[in-house]
């Protein structure tokens, strides 16, 4: 029997560290003795550091860490997401816009309010079936300086600096979870006999053993796709974007509302980001390479800058290209990527750090007791990432699939139906005649609940067309009371919360309680 | 809304002070660490969330609901054996001003204690500063009260720090029925059932040279009387 006791992350960042914090916390909850974790970075790779937005489930990591929310959010620049507004992505005119919210649509298990919604077509979908596009509209926050650490009004995720991330996590991890810190360079892995790796070499702090090696080392993916050679498989058939040019952008007064809620606007090429940290605008401009020429698209982010009430001119841009895709293994022998080392894609539903956060929870969860156990745990993750990523690469290819925007190739391009994955087209021919319910899908795994493609097919004007069976009377009724109830809870809620940046001041000022 | 001025004899030597008047919509009163000994024995004492600035006070409960004080008679008299400091000190009320570390002493003239000029009618005023029939003034019986208060506010923080700093709280709920229907008290926080048994000895020990053990069994102790606190409400409203 080979027990596994020593795991060694290669690489820091938000992905090495996240999956430090998360998987020494759950060997202290779970294990007598605990894994002995070594994090070893290089002192020499930067970290790419630009604003990104996570998922709700970033406060269970965080919680499940042993975080003060408080710091988090005062150490990370952080500000809270409560979902995303799309705008000019149908037919880009200047009222087309809807939401992606991060609350779950009214008695979202017991009634599915589709059916009724088309049926009277009242105005956004969203804001018929859940009161979180009112409060952002509003600027409001998700809720209160009494609310406790972690606890919502309205649930939410948050924006964050990813390099203040990366280094508040680690000292976190260092100082209270008992993470082996080493700065040093990996000069190359040691195979064992059976072709696991058994220790790496490091330039100044020599050899390193293991028995799990976490490959957190970025799109070069040293350990995973470099010393096992698993291929990359890219879906730039599907997903055409390859390119992002990034800016920080300062807010024109001190005191200007910070959204609540990532903006994404559709442009000829591509889309840009806008999201709202507390002391600046991460604001960037992801389009294809094949579509579109630099120049043109520094253009295309220089105006919106502009229109935000930025001056474009002043201010540095980096650009970054990436092959969308991903490994087609994630876990191979004694070896598991973790972040871009696994894939990469375009940051339109903010996937990257949410895949982090699974993947290290699922690491955790099923970390093998001993070496035997290990191959039947790295099938498994194989297969439920696969599905992963699958999954969202056919919910960001929606996004375009779905738009009726004729202005550019890129546009008509996205909806060659060679281009569309079976698995959407499939998934779109029951959509056009039922909606998207819980038993679409395969829950347990699933990354995206069925609210969520509801929340972009109905934002997006899709039409379903109505059960030939009719609504039954029980059905109109009950689906009429949670329309009103909505009404009542979005105007009670706007009413109760701070405005975003008011209660970021206070967290700043006062803190919040833990309880 | 509070309208407070700094007392000053000369312009305030008219007012009259009534002996009771309801406190406002409070089913909270503010109070201090070093009355818990007897406030404990008589009501719930339960931490609350200040709205702007989340952080902890430290409030007798006396009802269920907004308004509700299950303590006062139907002219407005306190009926517990002890009544806490805030309740004693109204109209006055000590404000921090530069020069004065110990504060100066100012009045609220809207608290309905107060009359400006005679109370009349049954509820007759007595004059501020002039004590009556051998009795000190109304100002001379408060003043122990308000050097009292200044005293007691750093230990009522040193308690909520350390409550805080164990994470000795928990959010609590008091589910009330009556004929109206059923609601839930809730927005407040109490000592969390399982935290004291949790704590390390060196906290503990801590915790007792401090004093503050003991403060906050009273806490916990308090909390016995929340069904004696129903009893009453039930027996008021029947």
């Amino acid at each position: 029997m080979n027990p596994i006791r020593k795991i060694v992350i290669v690489g820091g960042g938000t992905a090495g560290w996240l999956t430090a914090g998360t998987l020494a916390a759950m060997s202290r909850e779970n294990d007598g003795q605990p894994l002995e974790i070594t994090l070893v970075e290089s002192p020499n790779v930067p970290i790419l550091g630009v604003g990104e937005g996570t998922w709700p489930t970033m406060r269970r990591s965080l919680k499940r860490m042993g975080v003060r929310e408080t710091d988090f959010i005062r150490c990370c620049d952080a500000a809270f997401k409560q979902g995303a507004k799309f705008a000019r992505w149908v037919d880009g005119g200047d009222g087309d816009y809807y939401f992606h919210p991060l609350v779950l649509p009214q008695a979202y298990f017991e009634t599915n309010l589709v059916p009724s919604w088309l049926d009277g077509r009242n105005g956004s979908f969203s804001r018929a079936v859940c009161p979180q596009e009112a409060v952002c509209e509003a600027g409001k926050a998700p809720k209160k300086i009494t609310t406790a650490e972690y606890a919502a009004v309205a649930n939410y995720a948050y924006h964050l600096d990813a390099g203040k991330f990366a280094d508040f996590i680690r000292d976190h991890c260092v100082a209270n979870l008992g993470i082996r810190h080493v700065y040093a360079d990996m000069t190359h892995p040691v195979p064992d006999e059976n072709g696991d790796i058994a220790a790496i070499e490091t330039l100044q702090a020599g050899r390193i053993d293991g028995n799990l090696f976490v490959d957190c080392t970025g799109s070069r993916s040293l350990l995973l796709g470099g010393h096992f050679g698993v291929p990359f498989k890219s879906c730039r058939d599907v997903l055409f974007i390859d390119r992002a040019l990034a800016m920080q952008v300062p807010y024109p007064e001190v005191d200007s509302a910070i959204a609540s809620h990532t903006v994404s606007t559709a442009q000829k090429v591509g889309w840009i980001w806008d999201i709202g940290l507390q002391s600046r605008r991460g604001i960037g401009h992801v389009y294809s390479s094949t579509h579109s020429g630099e120049d043109e698209a520094a253009e295309r982010l220089a105006a919106y800058v502009r229109t935000a009430g930025g001056d474009p001119g002043s201010l540095p841009i980096r650009g970054i290209a990436f092959e969308p895709g991903h490994r087609e293994r994630f876990w191979q022998g004694n070896c598991v990527a973790v972040g871009q080392a696994a894939g990469f894609l375009e940051p339109l539903e903010a996937s990257a750090i949410l895949l982090i956060e699974i993947a290290a929870q699922f690491i955790g969860e099923q970390m093998p007791t001993t070496r035997e156990a290990m191959d039947v745990v790295a099938a498994r993750f194989n297969r439920t990432f696969r599905y992963r990523w699958d999954r969202i690469i056919d919910f960001l290819k929606l996004h375009y699939v779905l738009s009726k925007r004729e202005d550019d190739a890129f546009w008509t391009d996205n909806r060659d139906p060679g281009t569309i994955p079976e698995s959407l087209n499939e998934a779109l021919r029951l959509w056009e005649f039922q909606p998207p319910w819980h038993d679409d899908f395969d829950r347990a795994v699933e990354v995206f609940p069925a609210a969520s493609y509801q929340y972009v097919l109905y934002g997006m004007g899709f039409a379903t067309m109505p059960n030939p069976r009719g609504i039954s009377p029980s059905l109109s009724e009950r689906s009429h009371e949670l329309f009103a109830q909505n009404v009542h809870d979005a105007a009670a809620m706007t009413q109760a919360l701070p405005m975003h940046r008011e209660l970021l001041d206070k967290i700043a000022q006062h803190g919040l309680a833990k309880v | 809304m509070p309208n407070i001025e700094i007392l000053d004899p000369a312009r305030h030597d008219k007012l009259e002070l009534r002996d009771s008047a309801a406190s406002g919509p409070a089913h909270l009163v503010p109070v201090l660490a070093p009355e818990l000994r007897e406030l404990a024995i008589e009501m719930p004492v339960v931490l609350v969330k200040n709205p702007e600035t989340g952080a902890f006070g430290l409030f007798a409960l006396t009802g269920f609901r907004s308004g509700e004080n299950l303590f006062l008679d139907p002219l407005d008299r306190w009926q517990s054996d002890y009544i806490p400091y805030d309740v004693r000190r109204r109209p006055l009320i000590m404000v921090r001003r530069e020069g004065h570390p110990d504060g100066v002493i100012a009045i609220d003239l809207d608290d309905p204690l107060v009359c400006d000029g005679a109370c009349g009618g049954e509820a007759a005023g007595r004059p501020l500063f002039a004590s009556t029939d051998g009795q000190p003034s109304p100002i001379d019986e408060r003043r122990p009260v308000l050097t009292a208060i200044m005293a007691g506010a750093e230990a009522t923080r040193a308690l909520i720090d350390a409550l805080t700093e164990h994470d000795l709280l928990a959010a609590g709920r008091i589910e009330v029925s009556d004929e109206t229907g059923d609601f839930a008290l809730e927005g407040f926080y109490t000592i969390a059932p399982k935290a004291m048994t949790a704590l390390p000895a060196s906290s503990l020990e801590r915790l007792n040279k401090s004093g503050l053990l003991f403060a906050i069994h009273l806490l916990q102790c308090s909390m016995a009387n929340v069904p004696v606190l129903l009893r009453k409400r039930a027996e008021a409203t029947r």
